[in-house]
């Protein structure tokens, strides 16, 4: 009898216990940390503290996934089109702002916006390892190596926190995407 | 003896009422801004049968106004929608359903065809917390599960949101023993409008084939209605984005034409709906707003009176007064924004945080 009481005593204090554990947040809600952008040429981490991954470069700023937006925008200049995509339930706003050459897609965290995507619209842009829309193949292998992932003719290399798709169709690429990894 | 079995009986009761309120109190209770979490729960309120079910995400729970076709048409029809409700979430619903009623027809909108496997946890809580303990709701914690998520979680969400003890707010109390109706037989209302924009550049797919998991349960749909005398409509929904691409649409021409089933595309038909981007949308083309939903509903309202013979109950005595409060609550709600948007210039409930 003794012993029933101790479990049930014990499952009381597991229950309060539970409710009195610091840490991580909700299933609604993400992360709390923030942190203001480094110095986007020099920093080896990321505005969230993670080491960076895949970089472009465009109008001489240097941007990675999960990046802080904030700068990275100040530093482009003036978008040619600016798009909001509300998800299901509205979590904050996805953004999308369209550049010469590429879209920059950003998700929000704790009311801040980080880079998600960018994506090529056409061959004006380039990696900075000097792939672009239209290059072969082989350049793409030689500039990045083996150590892809492949389907369906989408070849994905892995660095950090962030993905770099190449979509490839009779050997010519025809999408380029960065993406954050943000799980 | 007699007297440790009363303390023990004593202290079951108070460690049962203890968990049972903490896990009221912690759970998060969709009440604010972000009402989709409280959706699924509201069909359970539901008195009386219903002529049509809508399943699927957002494409259906704010594209279609259920109170425009009981007004227009006396077609009875409840939306079992919920944020980026995935196709197993969708066919789970409808088994459940069915155990409660049988619709003569099925809506559901393949714009979930997309997902293939478990997306995020925080959408899988918005469908499956308000669900009732079912084997339906069982199965389907189990197909939608990420990696990071344990069933236990699910039957016990005091595990999950225990955490939540410090960010516990004003609605968490409010709320916790009650909450407040949020959609019209689950219809979520918007009257603000943002005119449609231009988005960005659709970008190219390297497979456009939808998976196998999700035909899988296209499949499950299809003949659970056929085994119950259902009939089934596909649909897309004529929110403009994300993209609903040219070879997505293509296979569900050709599953639809395989499977005898009717598919109609909303997005070729938004001339003849006279919906109108500018006025009817309002978050710039993703939703329809309430202007934009009455009139897909009116037309839609047409193809089900006249192509699937679905009657009008306005002059069924009890129905009719089981729809009276529904259209009440419809037009309160409607003034109430309308209120707002004239007062502030937005709707205060969707600007709280």
């Amino acid at each position: 009898m003794k012993k029933r009481v101790y479990v049930l005593a014990a499952a009381l204090a597991l229950g309060l216990g539970l409710s009195g554990c610091s840490g991580g947040s909700g299933a609604a809600k993400g992360a709390t940390e923030t942190t203001a952008a480094g110095d986007l040429k020099g920093s080896e981490e990321d505005s969230q503290g993670n080491p960076r991954g895949f970089l472009f470069e465009a109008n001489g700023v240097v941007m990675g996934m999960n990046e802080e937006v904030s700068p990275i925008l100040s530093g482009l200049g003036e978008y040619s089109n600016y798009a909001e995509t509300p998800s299901c339930a509205f979590q904050g706003l996805d953004k999308i702002y369209s550049y010469n050459g590429f879209d920059l897609y950003t998700y929000p965290k704790d009311d801040v916006d980080y880079v998600n995507s960018i994506y090529f619209i056409d061959e004006s842009v380039s990696t900075p390892e000097g792939i672009h829309l239209g290059s072969a193949e082989e350049e793409m292998l030689a500039a990045y190596g083996e150590d892809y992932v492949e389907e369906f003719g989408v070849y994905t290399y892995t660095k950090e926190k962030s993905t770099l798709s190449f979509i490839v169709t009779d050997g010519v690429i025809e999408s380029i995407e960065y993406v954050a990894i943000t799980e | 003896m007699g007297r440790k079995r009363v303390v023990l009986a004593l202290l079951t009761v108070v460690v049962i009422g203890s968990l049972a309120f903490l896990n009221s109190l912690l759970k998060p209770k969709y009440m604010g801004a972000i009402i989709e979490g409280a959706l699924i729960a509201e069909y359970y309120e539901e008195t009386t049968d219903h002529d049509v079910i809508f399943i699927g995400d957002c494409e259906v729970y704010e594209n279609f106004s259920p109170i425009t076709l009981w007004e227009e048409y006396g077609i009875t029809s409840y939306i079992r929608g919920s944020a980026q409700q995935l196709i197993w979430q969708s066919y789970y619903l409808l088994e459940e359903t069915l155990k409660y009623e049988k619709p003569k027809v099925v809506v559901f909108n393949v714009l979930a065809m997309k997902y293939d496997t478990p997306q995020k946890e925080a959408y899988n809580r918005m469908t499956l917390d308000g669900m009732r303990w079912s084997m339906s709701k069982a199965r389907d914690i189990r197909a939608s599960m990420t990696e990071e998520e344990q069933f236990i979680e699910y039957v016990f969400p005091l595990l999950r949101y225990h955490s939540r003890w410090s960010e516990l707010t004003r609605e968490d109390w409010k709320y916790l023993f009650h909450k407040d109706k949020v959609s019209h037989n689950g219809y979520y209302m918007r009257v603000d409008a943002k005119p449609m924009g231009t988005f960005p550049k659709e970008k190219k797919l390297g497979n456009y084939q939808f998976g196998s998991t999700a035909y899988e349960y296209l499949d499950k749909i299809t003949n659970l209605c056929r085994e119950n005398g259902i009939q089934l409509i596909l649909i897309k929904a004529p929110s403009v984005y994300p993209s609903w691409y040219d070879q997505w649409d293509q296979q569900m021409e050709e599953y639809a034409k395989k499977n005898q089933i009717r598919y109609i595309n909303f997005l070729n038909l938004q001339e003849e709906i006279g919906l109108d981007f500018e006025t009817d949308t309002y978050d710039g083309g993703l939703h329809l707003n309430l202007s934009g939903a009455q009139k897909l509903s009116q037309y839609f309202g047409q193809t089900l009176r006249q192509e699937y013979g679905l009657s009008n109950h306005q002059t069924d005595s009890k129905l009719a007064q089981a729809w009276k409060p529904k259209v009440e609550f419809y037009y309160q709600m409607k003034a109430e924004q309308e209120r707002d948007l004239e007062q502030y210039g937005y709707i205060r409930k969707f600007h709280e945080e």
